[in-house]
């Protein structure tokens, strides 16, 4: 293999064979690291544009030696037939520097000011390294393995009145000292025009803006370390709250990337139903994403419509599964429970209501002058610019790119469905409302179709090593229940290996990264979301800009704020 | 004696005034939801009329408070500017034929024009003095909005005192044998247009714009103090209905029923409108509102005031 063999010859790189993914794996020399991304960015053909993923795992007591105690991984992604790229490094010593990595990939600032954040692990070169996601004064860096799970085991977290008012300069213009003219505006974190707790502070002057710096991190809530707590099905529920507008899209990228570890055969069924449910939440997503859209526009009228036809579709899904917003309704091996009997009726009702009741959102937005006077030529982007900060989803697609992972690397069924990736070369915000509604109408074929053939049989794998097993089965035979019981009781995980999972989430391309040392827990979980190089994009996208194009921008470029702090 | 009867007729002139605007934010909130396919407030009294009641009394059972960082005197006295210039305004709105205070005063438009710029130094007094950046663009955003739509309004009102020969209402209202909305298209969409600019409302209202400036303007104020604001937005809104009713629509005349209830019905209708853009229309950016005053309607104005006085000159010699 050519990537391998100039991997190998030119930077000192060594397979790794635990990754369960099939994609290609090497341990670089930390050396090589910078020399090897360059290459791989700028030189090898075909190139690697995109930075997927950077993070780290802390290798903790069971370290591989003391050479190892940090392990970074680097997900690249060539969006092309060659896919992914995972590279390793092995780091000793937090002191110690990591090179950065932020010359090459432009994203890799945020990445590695998380690792920052959450290891502790420092880098070299780094234009900007500070805290990202928790608040400046914390102490210690949760991710580390030396770090309690459980909020209970800390002691309890206290401000001193000093602390606080340290804190709280940071709203204040002495901080982020502007240039003459200027002025500091903090967007948020209490703003309309945000969508949740988010805080741009920007440079203006009259409503020009000289720069944007994001302040993230208000909803952190700690997945990736809860996760470590978590036995692998308890997990689930934890997932549809990760992108709360998402629901069982969040579900996705996980079970798949537990199965994977596990190597589950699905039934035909249980990825059908997956699919159905997967593509009715993408619709309701959509709607709220037009709804709230429009709010930001200054129109009311969309949201209602919007809202209304979604209100059908989370009908749908409490029919269906019982929860509405998160169903929490996979399952390692399949989903909890059959469709009911009249299901085909109800979403063929419901997809035609919906369907007609698009028409008047569609004509409240996009059909609208003043709609379209404000986002022509509004937050354009292009596809090198996308590429660059590793944006996916609608804000990919709107410049031309047809990269959808239903498409490149079809899960569930979505390669038994026939669908068109809408996609635009405008890159505006008026291109990503058009594709959003484009996409619901794909969806509604995609129902359409799995009405006609979804497949029968039954929803859980039969390998019931690993799989949840059906709970009749568990009552009739004394293997199953044991099977069941220790499963449920945390006894027994997936096989040691390392695993990443990419799903096309209503938001874009949404990864589980799952490192697994044979336990019932994750030994690391990450969740690469579609949200945070969104928002990064933002800081390049909204400058210069007037303050109304801003809340248009930042609008439209596509992010949920817990999707964005986890 | 007379004048005690006047004090009492202005006062009762007032709480019916308070009392339109009161019933206005309700009958908005039921009509946008009827516009939007929902119910808005239908719980307190038939149809949820005492809606309007219950929201005065939370804003007047609320604390009265001046932020650390406001001038205290120019923030305690915007609000009661905009309030005081939209209510003064309604001295010269007549009824009906002789039922008006001053509604024979032969400066009438012109005293209306001047308590509408006064109405914009309340709202820019307010959100300068409120010591908050987003109240300050807000301030800065209807100072830009008024210079800009004061000018074509007043052009477009141009055309129908030429055509009437009066500055009065009354004058205005009894020369109307035909409504001047057919002679006057043009004036008319002008003036309805700059109407909603200047009161800020819907798609106009770029000087509160939630979505990028919290609450604009009057961000600071919370209470009756923004009560008074409220109250002024809506006094406002009625002002421009019945003077689009007086003006182009033929006022009190009409068939069958008294002349006040032509005009009730006239200014409701033109009401309604505005509740209707405010359901349907996003908001245009500040300098494409900017680009609409000077580039289009003020010509369009200018064009106006030439054609119809060519016109009225060639009809006098015909």
């Amino acid at each position: 293999m050519l990537l391998a063999e100039m991997l190998q010859k030119h930077f000192a790189a060594s397979p790794v064979t635990d990754g369960r993914d099939g994609w290609p794996d090497f341990l670089l020399p930390e050396e090589q690291l910078l020399p090897a991304m360059q290459f791989l960015h700028e030189q090898m053909q075909p190139s690697f544009p995109m930075l997927l993923d950077l993070t780290a795992v802390d290798e903790g007591p069971q370290g591989a030696s003391e050479a190892a105690q940090y392990t970074l991984t680097y997900h690249l992604h060539g969006l092309e037939g060659c896919g992914a790229l995972r590279l390793r490094v092995t780091h000793a010593d937090a002191e110690l520097p990591v090179p950065s990595i932020t010359g090459i990939f432009a994203n890799a600032n945020w990445y590695e000011r998380e690792v920052y954040d959450l290891f502790g692990l420092k880098f070299s070169g780094h234009p900007d390294l500070r805290r990202i996601l928790l608040p400046p004064l914390w102490e210690g860096h949760p991710l580390r393995k030396s770090e309690a799970i459980r909020a209970t085991e800390r002691p309890a977290y206290r401000l001193s009145k000093t602390d606080l008012q340290e804190a709280l300069k940071a709203y204040s213009d002495e901080v982020s000292a502007p240039e003459s003219g200027q002025t500091v505006l903090n967007v948020g974190p209490h703003h309309p025009g945000t969508h949740g707790i988010l805080r741009f502070v920007l440079k203006i002057s009259g409503e020009k803006i000289a720069s944007v710096d994001p302040d993230i991190g208000y909803h952190h809530r700690g997945v990736e370390k809860i996760a470590e707590g978590h036995t692998f099905h308890n997990f689930i529920p934890y997932t549809d709250r990760v992108d709360y507008l998402g629901g069982i899209l969040g579900e996705f990228p996980y079970v798949r990337a537990v199965e994977m570890l596990a190597d589950l055969q699905l039934p035909d069924r249980a990825e059908g139903i997956r699919t159905l449910l997967a593509e009715i939440c993408r619709i309701s997503s959509h709607l709220v994403w037009l709804g709230s859209y429009g709010n930001d526009l200054g129109t009311m009228g969309p949201a209602f419509y919007a809202f209304r036809d979604r209100a059908l579709l989370l009908d749908l899904i409490e029919k269906y599964t019982g929860g509405r917003l998160h169903p929490q309704f996979f399952r390692i091996g399949g989903v909890a429970a059959d469709l009911p009997e009249d299901w085909r009726a109800d979403l063929l009702q419901v997809l035609q209501k919906v369907e007609s009741g698009l028409r008047d959102t569609e004509t409240l937005t996009v059909g609208n002058p003043i709609f379209r006077a404000r986002t022509q030529g509004i937050g354009v982007l292009s596809a090198a610019q996308a590429e660059k900060w590793g944006a996916s989803g609608i804000v990919l697609r709107s410049t031309g790119k047809a990269w959808d992972m239903r498409k490149a690397a079809p899960y569930g069924l979505y390669d038994a469905l026939d669908f068109e990736v809408p996609t635009s070369t405008d890159g505006d915000a008026l291109a990503r409302t058009q594709l959003h509604i484009d996409e619901i109408r794909e969806s509604i074929g995609m129902l359409r179709q799995l009405a006609d053939k979804m497949p029968d049989g039954a929803t859980l794998a039969a390998d019931a090593r690993y799989a949840l097993p059906p709970k009749d089965h568990t009552l009739r035979d004394i293997e199953t229940l044991i099977h069941h019981f220790e499963q449920m009781a945390g006894e027994i995980g997936p096989p040691a290996g390392q695993v990443l999972s990419i799903t096309e989430s209503a938001r874009g391309m949404l990864a589980y990264y799952i490192v697994a040392d044979g336990s019932a827990h994750p030994y690391r979980l990450r969740v690469r979301t579609p949200s945070f190089p969104h928002v990064q994009l933002i800081t390049e996208l909204g400058r210069d800009t007037a303050l109304p194009d801003f809340i248009a921008t930042i609008g439209s470029i596509d992010y949920v704020l817990a999707d964005l702090d986890r | 004696m007379m004048l005690f009867l006047m004090a009492l007729g202005m006062l009762f002139t007032t709480l019916v005034l308070l009392g339109v605007a009161g019933f206005l934010v309700f009958a908005e909130r039921r009509v946008l939801g009827f516009l939007q396919n929902r119910l808005g407030p239908n719980r307190l009294g038939p149809l949820g009329v005492g809606q309007a009641l219950a929201d005065a009394l939370k804003l007047m059972s609320k604390e009265n408070f001046v932020p650390d960082f406001a001038d205290p005197v120019l923030y305690r006295t915007a609000p009661v500017l905009v309030a005081f210039s939209a209510l003064a305004s309604f001295a010269v709105v007549p009824l009906d034929h002789h039922f008006s205070w001053a509604g024979n005063w032969n400066i009438g438009l012109l005293f209306i024009l001047a308590m509408s710029s006064l109405n914009a130094y309340g709202v820019f007094l307010g959100g300068w003095a409120s010591g908050n950046k987003f109240s300050l663009l807000g301030a800065v955003r209807a100072v830009a909005q008024l210079v800009s739509y004061e000018l074509p309004m007043g052009l477009a009102l141009l055309g129908v005192v030429l055509l009437s020969g009066s500055l009065s209402l009354n004058g205005i209202v009894a020369a109307q044998n035909l409504p001047y909305i057919v002679l006057q298209p043009l004036g008319f969409v002008i003036f309805l247009i700059a109407g909603v600019a200047e009161t800020h409302r819907l798609p106009f209202d770029l000087p509160e714009a939630e979505s990028e400036l919290v609450a604009g303007f009057n961000t600071e104020y919370g209470g009756m103090r923004f009560g008074y604001f409220f109250l002024g937005e809506y006094l406002g809104l009625t002002l421009i209905a019945v003077l689009t009713a007086l003006l182009y629509l033929g006022g009190w005349h009409g068939p069958w029923l008294p002349g006040w209830i032509w005009l009730l019905i006239k200014t409701a209708a033109v009401i309604f409108v505005f509740f209707w853009l405010r359901a349907t229309l996003p908001r245009p950016r500040y300098d494409q509102l900017m680009a609409l005053g000077w580039k289009v309607l003020l010509p369009l104005a200018l064009f106006n005031v030439l054609a119809t006085a060519l016109a009225a000159a060639l009809w006098r010699l015909a």
